[in-house]
């Protein structure tokens, strides 16, 4: 807390000094009849209200010289700093003598945001640009202070997928500026810009729009975050049935998820069948494998930051959409002239496609298995330059399966509930003051919950006598933040931009496992079993520096530092961040050393892979995980070609691993009675290997695009590690997600302006896995089957071709949209898992491979108006 | 995990099962060594090799040196090979004294571990008997007091096993027939009696120890109800019955004991993760990691503990 108070201390210290620069003793409130007002018309108002006269030289009067007061009624000391703030004028104000030393000046200020000219949504990473040093972009929130060479005629503004904007000098000037942005509706515009105007694309690297994803197709046919990211080459193209994504050979619990800033911990529904991000709600998304800002911390291998759109602030847009996976609607747009409101919600059909079949093969009473996801987000503007938003998320995962089955030997009950989801809830307040800052802060609630339940009766006849066994597990786990979080942005003059902030975490982690002996009936209530607590607080203050050294020279710095504090321990961690970026006409080269860490995991259970969460914290016992990311890339874009590739080395440090996985489970088990094995006095903590991992590997990423044709893919050669003292004998074995190769072809053919069909193709190597190869006996002269090596073997490689045909149809601002398609066209069965089959001890074991997605329909039709 | 099971069933349902073959080219035979020490028993060891999990064809592994060295007395036992894998000596191992492995095989191949057989218990059982409304026992709580060695950890295993009580109505006391297991020899208390398929073991293994106690008296209990263990006439199974051999009257009735076991660190940590291994069963797949074995022969794979048994009747 002490370290907060310093932070805000130190906020308002620096905004308290510059606001009393301004203070004058002889002030007097000066009303000017029009607004905007000539410069001569004012300076008579000035010198008939007040003391004070003005000096200058009359060609300061020539041109035009309009300006514009942010109110009719100000002081003089406002009036003067407002005038010589955002128009190219100097003014001196000498009290000794009641002078006012008026001037030309050669460069002046101006700050404001740019927006979508036809959503009124703020855009991040927006070029402005007057000449090779002297150029800027928009913060997340929009804004820029951005300073005008008046020397120069027009100010350039440009963001990739919209029509540039060129502003003339003359015509800038006022206390805020807002700068419209159209966005270029036609697929067939490849107009390339010419450099300089080419320093976007390499900054905007890391941005995403909503444009970009919906190219991409997921599983459902719906478009999908999580299907576009792992068109990048450093994202793996994931395996059948895998929840997440991994990053440069990182585990899917490293990726930092982000919700309008909020933590988000679980992405996927049903095994990746879709991702919780629905497309019609996003602005854009940040991703980072590299080269992470100061600001991002708390996870090992990416940033992947979702902001939502605040809603159309002009007119109500509304939409609706149907496919395989279920019903999507979106309304958005203006409640007043300043307030706007974006609601987005998906409710699959799945479960009501599924549960005929699913009750019919397996005699089910009743089988659940559906999801949903709410987003909304509310905005008002109390000005230009000051709003505040609060966003909203729920969405949850619910499988459902009930079964009673009679047989003349046996009765059999069976009950397996697993639920799972996010819950968030923040405000964010951003404002920008004094034409060199931007202040915004958050506070929010994000909330997972995971719970599994597993029950089963079996009544049956021994020698005639009525028996009957049962059996219950729960696996319950909560994890709450509670997240507070600021930063300022100052822009100096010469020295670049700052941005100062802190992050405040307050977790609390609750995972819990309890078995007992009875049966659960299907209308038991749900009570919890939840007894386990570990509240941690997490503070981390950061800085960041950007800067261009020279026109062709940026370099992006910044330190972090952490303290992770637990129930005895306090640790305490420096995160230094640099980026450095060469960009000329047509490349860039950029090299970036992040370093990391990470306090929170995820204990995934011994089963089949789906999602079975635990999300356990750095304790006193166990370090957080640290990282640290080398990147060197090379990126060429000229005309039609785009071409880049990257290189990068990762270490992991205090990374865990269970080393006897399925023990685990039972270090959790809260009654142990009916387990046979006693564990005495056993922590979860202590059932675990701390080690290291690398990471490293070369990524290829090209694209071509013509009239007709749009081609993109991207190849990876990595390798991913790790070691244990305790497994293997210390060895380094592959990571579960060593991808050795990754593929992705993308083809997309314009038939028309509207239709186009598009063709994806991902190959990957499959995952490394253990398999029990080696047959032993044991001291009872019993055969037993034990693993040679940790990950020794890989299932089969994973690769699918999906097709698409879309189509678009709109007339009078309605639109509909058409993607009618086939995922895996050629029917591989890739592994979802694979299993040892083995009846008794004697018996020859059977390795199997289950498939779960075979060839499939993808079908959404959309329509918005 | 049981509940997996159903999901993985449930998701079947889309999906599609294929048999996959495993190249077993750079798999590479292992020997294993197994060496349980006690008391009781003599000193024993038995040689195998590995095979591919495909491969049904295991080896012995004769023609190997083996040694076993008292720690205490440095003497050392070279063992006899004498067929199927099991090398043998004539000397009997001594309680509270550690013990080194040393094993040449005949291409080579050298392994060693260490371990130590562990002393007498000094247990204190207690059983309380709860009866159901119809006066049958539904339940026993057993009590299980031990003093032990406050400067050293200490391991065990508690086990209820069934036995066939043997009660000889006559004056002469006749030894056992064929089943007679060596166990109850020389456990006077129970010397009427006879152990018949005793190897049948319930799901009560427990297994304990003191970490953590810091040196304090272990005191635990142990419940088993009637799902556990079936009690007095309501089970028909429970080998009741009579015949005659010359001219005494044989009764068998069925009985339970307790077997507890002082065990070595490395004996405890192989049990410990066998039972894990028993459990995890099938449920592993390639995305979850099976769970391991603990052994402790160097270079090598398989265990060499010690053990001391103790076995309490239920009266």
């Amino acid at each position: 807390m002490r370290i907060i108070y310093i932070i805000c201390t130190t906020i308002f210290s620096v905004i308290f000094t510059s606001t009393s620069c301004y203070a004058q003793s002889n002030n007097p409130t000066i009303t000017i009849g029009n607004n905007p007002i000539s410069i001569g018309e004012l300076i008579d108002q000035i010198e008939s209200n007040s003391n004070y006269f003005f000096a200058f030289n009359s060609e300061v009067l020539s041109g035009d010289t309009y300006i514009t007061l942010s109110e009719n009624s100000l002081s003089l000391s406002e009036i003067i700093n407002e005038w010589d703030t955002y128009y190219p004028y100097d003014l001196k104000v000498d009290n000794e003598t009641n002078k006012i030393l008026l001037n030309r000046s050669a460069k002046f200020r101006i700050t404001g945001v740019v927006v979508d000219s036809f959503s009124g949504e703020t855009m991040q990473d927006v070029l402005l640009y007057q000449s090779a040093d002297n150029f800027s972009y928009t913060n997340e929130d929009g804004y820029f202070s951005f300073i005008i060479d008046t020397s120069l005629s027009e100010l350039v503004v440009s963001h990739v997928g919209y029509e540039i904007s060129y502003i003339p000098t003359s015509n800038l000037g006022g206390s805020y500026t807002t700068v419209p942005l159209s966005y270029k509706e036609s697929n067939f515009d490849i107009t390339i810009l010419d450099t300089p105007l080419k320093k976007e694309e390499f900054r905007q690297e890391n941005e995403h729009s909503q444009q970009d994803i919906e190219e991409s197709i997921s599983i459902s046919g719906i478009p999908d975050l999580i299907s576009y990211l792992k068109t990048i080459p450093s994202v793996s193209s994931g395996s059948e049935g895998q929840s997440g994504f991994n990053i440069r050979g990182g585990g899917t619990d490293q990726n930092l998820i982000l919700l309008d800033g909020f933590p988000l911990y679980e992405a996927s529904h049903l095994g990746g069948l879709s991702s919780v991000f629905l497309t019609d709600a996003i602005k854009n998304v940040e991703f980072y494998d590299s080269g992470m800002p100061s600001r991002y911390g708390g996870r090992l291998s990416s940033v992947v930051n979702v902001r939502l759109k605040e809603g159309n602030r002009n007119k109500i847009k509304k939409k609706v959409s149907i496919g395989v996976e279920g019903v999507q609607g979106q309304i958005e747009g203006p409640l007043s002239s300043s307030t706007s409101i974006n609601i987005t919600g998906k409710k699959s059909l799945f479960s009501e496609i599924a549960r005929p079949l699913l009750k019919d093969r397996l005699d089910l009473l009743e089988a659940d298995l559906s999801y949903h996801d709410l987003y909304g987000k509310i905005t008002h503007w109390f000005s230009p330059s000051n709003r505040i938003s609060i966003t909203g998320y729920t969405g949850s995962d619910r499988i459902g399966l009930q079964r009673n089955l009679n047989e003349t030997e046996a009765s059999f009950q069976d009950l397996n509930r697993i639920n799972w989801g996010n819950n968030i809830l923040g405000i964010q307040w951003n404002t920008a003051f004094k034409d060199k800052f931007f202040f915004t802060t958050s506070l929010g609630y994000s909330e997972y919950r995971f719970r599994s339940l597993g029950s089963y009766l079996i009544n049956f006849e021994r020698d005639g006598i009525p028996e009957n066994e049962s059996y219950t597990i729960i696996t319950e786990s909560q994890l709450q933040d509670v997240v507070f979080s600021s930063s300022l942005d100052y822009y100096h003059d010469d020295a670049g931009k700052f941005r100062f902030g802190f992050d405040y975490t307050d977790h609390t982690n609750s995972p819990s496992i309890v078995e007992d002996a009875n049966f659960i009936d299907v209308n038991s209530p749900e009570i919890s079993v939840i007894d386990s607590l570990y509240k941690t607080r997490e503070l981390a203050t950061y800085i960041e520096h950007d800067i261009a050294l020279n026109e062709n020279l940026t370099l992006y710095s910044g330190i972090r530092y952490n303290i992770y504090e637990t129930e005895n321990t306090f640790y305490h961690h420096v995160n230094p961040r640099l980026k450095l970026q060469y960009s000329s006409k047509y490349y860039s080269i950029t090299g970036s050393y992040s370093r990391l860490s990470q306090f929170v995991h995820l204990l995934s259970n011994p089963g089949p892979g789906l999602p079975s969460d635990l999300w356990v914290p750095s304790t006193d016992n166990l370090s957080p995980e640290r990282s640290s990311i080398f990147d060197l890339r090379y990126r060429y874009n000229k005309d039609n070609f785009d071409f880049g590739v990257s290189t990068y080395y990762k270490n992991f440090n205090s990374v865990i691993e269970y080393d006897n996985p399925s023990d685990i489970i039972y270090s959790f088990i809260i009654n142990t009675e009916l387990y046979q094995v006693e564990v005495n006095n056993v922590n979860w903590e202590e059932r675990v290997d701390i080690g290291r991992g690398e990471a490293y590997g070369i990524e290829f990423n090209g694209a071509y695009r013509n009239y007709s044709w749009e081609l993109s893919g991207s190849y990876t050669l990595s390798r991913s590690t790790r070691s244990f003292p305790d497994i293997d004998n210390g060895n380094s074995f592959p990571y579960k997600f060593d991808r050795t190769h990754d593929l992705s072809l993308v083809a997309k053919y314009n038939i028309t302006s509207n239709q186009s069909i598009r063709f994806n193709f991902v190959y990957g190597t499959g995952n490394a896995f253990t398999l029990r190869d080696t047959r032993a006996l044991n001291p009872d002269g019993q055969v037993i089957l034990i693993p040679t090596e940790r990950n020794g073997y890989r299932v089969p490689d994973f690769h699918h071709l999906d097709i698409i045909y879309s189509i678009t149809h709109s007339k009078d601002n309605k639109t509909f949209k058409a993607n009618i398609g086939v995922y895996n066209v050629y029917n591989r069965l890739n592994p979802f898992y694979l299993y040892l089959q083995q009846s008794n001890n004697n018996d020859v074991p059977l390795i199997k491979k289950i498939s779960i997605y075979p060839i499939l329909p993808q079908l959404n039709f959309s329509y918005s108006w | 995990m049981k509940n997996i099971f159903f999901v993985i069933l449930v998701l079947s349902i889309f999906s599609c099962e294929r048999e996959l073959t495993v190249d077993d080219s750079n798999f590479e035979r292992s020997v294993v060594v197994n060496s349980i020490l006690s008391s009781d028993s003599l000193l024993s060891v038995n040689l195998s090799y590995t095979s591919f999990f495909t491969d049904t064809d295991l080896r012995y592994a004769a023609d190997s040196k083996v040694y076993i060295t008292d720690l205490v007395t440095q003497e050392e036992f070279q063992l006899e090979y004498t067929g199927g894998g099991d090398y043998i000596s004539d000397v009997v191992a001594t309680k509270d004294h550690e013990y080194a492995l040393s094993v040449i095989t005949s291409d080579g191949i050298e392994m060693s571990s260490e371990t130590c057989v562990p002393e007498d218990i000094m247990v204190d059982i207690s059983i309380d008997t709860i009866y159901d409304s119809e006066s049958y026992i539904s339940e026993l709580k057993i009590g299980v007091e031990i003093s032990n060695d406050p400067d050293a950890d200490n391991f065990y295993t508690f086990e209820v096993f069934p036995y066939q009580r043997r009660v000889i109505h006559s004056d002469s006391i006749k030894d056992g027939g064929q089943d007679y297991q060596g166990d109850f020899e020389d456990m006077e208390s129970i010397k009427y009696e006879e152990d018949i398929n005793s190897n049948v073991a319930l799901k009560n293994l427990n297994l304990f120890s003191d970490k953590g106690l810091n040196g304090e008296d272990i005191s635990t209990s142990f419940n088993l109800d009637s799902s556990d263990i079936s009690f007095g006439d309501k089970d028909s199974n429970d080998g009741s019955g009579s015949s005659t051999e010359s001219n005494d009257v044989i009764e068998y009735t069925q009985a339970y004991a307790i077997r507890i076991m002082a065990v070595s660190p490395e004996l405890f940590n192989y049990m410990e993760s066998y039972e894990i291994y028993n459990q995890q069963g099938v449920v592993n797949t390639s995305n979850s990691q099976p769970s391991n074995i603990a052994f402790n022969i160097e270079n090598g794979i398989g265990v060499f503990g010690g053990s001391n048994i103790q076995i309490i009747p239920i009266n």
